[in-house]
């Protein structure tokens, strides 16, 4: 019985693949379970009978399809188990936590049959696991409510007890920094807009699964801490915390050590917390003395009292087992040989049945059972996007060969231009898989602009808008510590104490929006607060003490002033404080975005407020780009910066007094830049009236490139200059290469640096 | 016992029928959604079936989408664990994913390969324990 069926590999990984599938969705229902019984066996509700029977399904297929393919032990013992699940839900017998722990193993066994069936075709080894298994599946499924505990305890160290690996303990670090990023935002909220119920209840059930996973893992340290902080959300759900504690700035503060610990662990560390206990006693502080030993109203009559009415046990026997009261008291007193075991389960379902459908008020992890999400390395999928990038090459290659010029190619030309279509969506769609919301990032910083306020004593409002925007995952890495900085600096510079606010005719809050929205290709990131705005005397000031600046300064514009404090070195903090005024920071948001080809602006009208937009590429891969030529060099320019494309007549041109070519627009004077002075190549024409304008703008700022003739659209896939280049400069305003289809390599202009170019300097 | 032939074809429904007559009622339903609606009145009737044979290649609804739909039903009128209707594919498909598929997703209790032996599905229908040693 021990060799499947038939060779057909593909089969069992199939199986393999559905049952793998199959656990990964229904353990955390399983693990759910365990929150039922803590206090007492559990009898299945309305509520939880879908699980269970989800639960049951599980292993009645698993039964199923491993005894198709002959997979005896893994057969049986999802029988055994489907034999269990099914009394539970019958009622004939209430679920333990043992029953819970069994389960939970179960799966685990499950799991290492499934790699050993993968690797060997055959569950053969698994015969002695699966036989102890087996018989204590049969042995709980006997055995009414109450179970041996040291039973539970021998189970510990048996054959079973699979190692938590390094790839789970990854998932469990992501998965739970993500709850208590949630926890976060909602002890925010709790902080600012006072509690309501439904919210204290959510951050309960995350806090509790929270707790969950951390003990599913053996993370003791953390389990104690967040069921401390469980206790304190449940001691507010319930209303009965002392009116004069505010919890939730205890909770925040918490909950950042929750995530150094994390962190810890990410790192290879043991996960556990320096000062525990004094965390725990912090909490206990916001405990009433009688949490938990007299239960709120609503709770049904302890079952020790039901015993006692019932005339089963007398109240001497009671008391003494009430003191030695560490497990459940039916236990005890069974084990005491005070009262029958029959007559213990009996006031434990009249118990239940006096809670009623209360009990089961745990969470459900109910809507978690469809989820299908999957995790991929980054790297693969730059690899892909790489890959792809190839591809546009290759194409442009392929379509654009020597071979084919001149040639009248009909279908050809249908298929390619086909092909460029699917290309493109592809590179679109590949793009599209790196993207996730802002949504985070802004969390972060509400709880940022929240420590702040407090740490300062001003009054703050954060507005957060277009947090749906998505964008690249780099993107997001390297713009989170320019943002944390800019924050800080509106926060510290610009936004006003409330004393100045009001004397300045403002109201006392102030207010910091933090938007994001998609523009022409480009995310763009505004900060706006609405305070003090620049000091422009100020900033004069210290550039010229720190000798950052020769001259006055009364020349410069006050978006010039404003770009001074990009200067590295540069700050303006009377003193130092620790939100900001250390002078690293604003240089070091220039730095992480311009790694990104990312541009940051200042708008600032004094006592109005202070506007930052932040612009990044959307993507730093693929861009549309147009051809142009001049002399015999090709170039590339981005084509969401182009504006129009023109041959100027005589009259539109005018050149100023001081040698500077103008070219009138529908009334508008733009500067001209020839590009071949700019790179210093021959070109076919040097006559403006027979050359091509080309008007760029770029943030406001247009120039007209001069070239000779314009080739055509193409997908460009960006390469990186090499540093030699790239650093020193020797090409001025190229923002990076392509290969073209020849092989040819050809520069891709930067409009933005085009922009700023002061023709007369060539 | 009340059993549900879910067939497109008619020979081989018939030769179904031969094998289970003797076992009970017996109903029969040409596609899918034939059978969804026969096992939705069936529930509704409170009389629900003890068995069910699906093929799996069938006109309008496929057996693994009515499998799942049966399920679906089951779950909305908490029916489950060893109450869930008995269900044995059968089909000439033999590919391991729609073996696998019905045997994991649908939680089907059985799957045949046509053409039907009686002695096979007498076998199975003992294996799940329909009908006694």
């Amino acid at each position: 019985m021990n060799t499947p069926i038939s060779e057909d590999v593909m089969i069992i990984q199939e199986f393999t693949q559905e049952c793998t599938d199959l656990l990964d969705s229904l353990e955390p229902a399983i693990v759910g379970f365990g929150e039922f019984t803590k206090e007492s066996a559990f009898a299945p509700t309305d509520e939880s009978m879908p699980i269970l029977h989800e639960v049951f399904r599980l292993f009645h297929s698993i039964k199923g399809s491993a005894g198709f393919l002959n997979f005896s032990h893994m057969s049986t013992t999802a029988h055994a188990a489907e034999n269990l699940l099914d009394k539970i839900r019958k009622g004939e017998k209430n679920m333990s936590a043992d029953d819970v722990d069994l389960l939970c193993r179960t799966c685990d066994f499950m799991r290492a049959t499934l790699d050993q069936v993968a690797t060997h075709l055959s569950d053969g080894v698994m015969a002695e696991p699966a036989a102890e298994l087996t018989a204590r599946l049969q042995q709980n499924l006997e055995a009414e409510a109450g179970p041996p505990v040291h039973q539970a305890e021998a189970m510990q160290s048996g054959p079973l007890d699979l190692a938590v690996t390094p790839a789970m303990i990854a998932a469990f670090v992501q998965e739970a920094e993500e709850q208590l990023q949630e926890v976060e935002a909602g002890l925010l909220t709790w902080s600012d807009g006072g509690e309501k119920p439904e919210l204290i209840a959510e951050l309960f059930r995350k806090m509790h699964s929270f707790k969950g996973n951390c003990g599913f893992v053996g993370l003791a340290d953390l389990e104690r801490l967040s069921h401390r902080i469980e206790t304190v959300l449940d001691v507010v759900k319930a209303g009965a915390g002392k009116p004069t504690a505010k919890p939730a700035e205890a909770l925040l503060n918490l909950c950042d050590i929750l995530k150094e610990a994390l962190a810890g662990i990410s790192q290879g560390g043991p996960g556990t917390i320096d000062g525990l206990e004094l965390y725990l006693e912090l909490l206990e502080d916001l405990i009433p003395s009688d949490w938990g030993n007299s239960p709120p109203a609503p709770s049904p009559p302890p079952l020790e009292e039901i015993l006692v009415s019932q005339g089963d046990v007398d109240e001497e026997t009671l008391n003494e087992a009430l003191a030695t009261q560490a497990r459940p008291l039916g236990e005890i007193l069974m084990e005491s040989g005070s009262v029958p075991a029959d007559k213990i389960s009996q006031a434990l379902e009249c118990q239940r049945r006096s809670a009623g459908v209360a009990q089961p008020a745990a969470p459900a992890p109910v809507t978690a059972l469809k989820r299908q999400d999957l995790r991929v390395d980054l790297e693969k999928i730059d690899t892909m996007i790489n890959l792809i990038g190839e591809m546009v090459i290759a194409e442009n290659m392929l379509i654009h060969s020597p071979d084919l010029e001149g040639l009248e190619l009909e279908n050809f030309g249908k298929a390619s231009q086909q092909m460029s279509k699917i290309v493109k969506e592809l590179q679109e769609v590949t793009m599209t898989i790196r993207m996730i919301p802002v949504a985070g990032l802004f969390n972060r910083m509400t709880r940022l602009v929240h420590d702040l306020s407090r740490k300062s004593a001003k009054k703050v409002d954060l507005l957060t808008l277009g947090t749906e925007t998505e964008v690249d995952k780099t993107v997001i890495e390297k713009i989170t510590d320019p943002l944390v900085h800019l924050i800080r600096n509106s926060m510290d510079h610009g936004l006003e104490g409330p004393e100045e606010r009001l004397a300045a005719g403002k109201e006392s809050t102030g207010t910091l929006r933090l938007s994001a929205s998609h523009q022409e290709g480009e995310v763009l990131i505004r900060i706006e607060d609405d305070g003090r705005g620049l000091n422009r005397a100020k900033i004069l000031k210290k550039a010229l003490e720190k000798g950052l600046l020769t001259g006055n300064g009364d020349e410069l514009s006050d978006k010039d002033v404003a770009a001074l404090i990009f200067l590295p070195g540069f700050s303006t903090a009377d003193q130092i404080t620790d939100v900001s005024g250390r002078g690293v920071g604003m240089d070091v948001v220039k730095q992480n975005l311009s790694q990104i080809n990312g541009k940051i602006d200042i708008d600032s009208s004094p006592d109005q407020g202070t506007l930052i937009t932040l612009r990044i590429p959307l993507t730093m891969a693929i861009i549309d780009g147009m051809m142009i030529k001049v002399g015999s060099s090709r170039y590339i320019i981005p084509i969401l910066a182009i504006r129009e494309s023109f041959r100027p007549t005589a009259q539109s041109i005018t050149v100023t007094p001081d040698g500077r070519e103008m070219v009138k627009i529908r009334d508008r004077l733009f500067p001209v830049l020839r590009l071949h002075r700019l790179h210093q190549i021959s070109a076919a024409c040097e006559t403006l009236e027979n050359s091509i304008l080309i008007l760029l703008e770029n943030q406001g700022r247009h120039v007209c490139l001069m070239v000779d003739e314009i080739i055509g659209q193409q997908q460009t896939v960006i390469k990186g200059l090499s540093e030699y280049i790239g650093h020193i400069g020797q090409v001025r305003c190229v923002s990076g290469c392509t290969i073209l289809g020849n092989g040819d390599v050809c520069l891709i202009l930067d409009a933005g640096n085009l922009a700023e170019i002061d023709s007369l300097a060539l | 016992m009340k059993i549900l032939l879910v067939e497109d074809d008619f020979i081989s429904r018939t030769v179904l029928q031969e094998i289970v007559a003797h076992l009970g009622v017996c109903h029969q339903a040409m596609d899918g959604k034939e059978a969804v609606n026969a096992y939705r009145r069936a529930l509704a009737e409170n009389d629900p079936y003890n068995l069910i044979c699906l093929d799996i290649m069938m006109p309008n609804m496929d057996g693994q989408e009515t499998l799942l739909r049966i399920r679906d039903l089951e779950k909305e009128h908490g029916i489950g664990g060893s109450d869930m209707v008995k269900v044995i594919m059968t089909t000439a498909l033999n590919d391991p994913k729609s073996i696998m598929t019905a045997m994991v997703k649908g939680s089907c209790d059985g799957y045949l390969v046509k053409p039907i032996q009686r002695g096979t599905l007498l076998a199975k229908l003992r294996e799940i324990g329909l009908i006694s040693q």
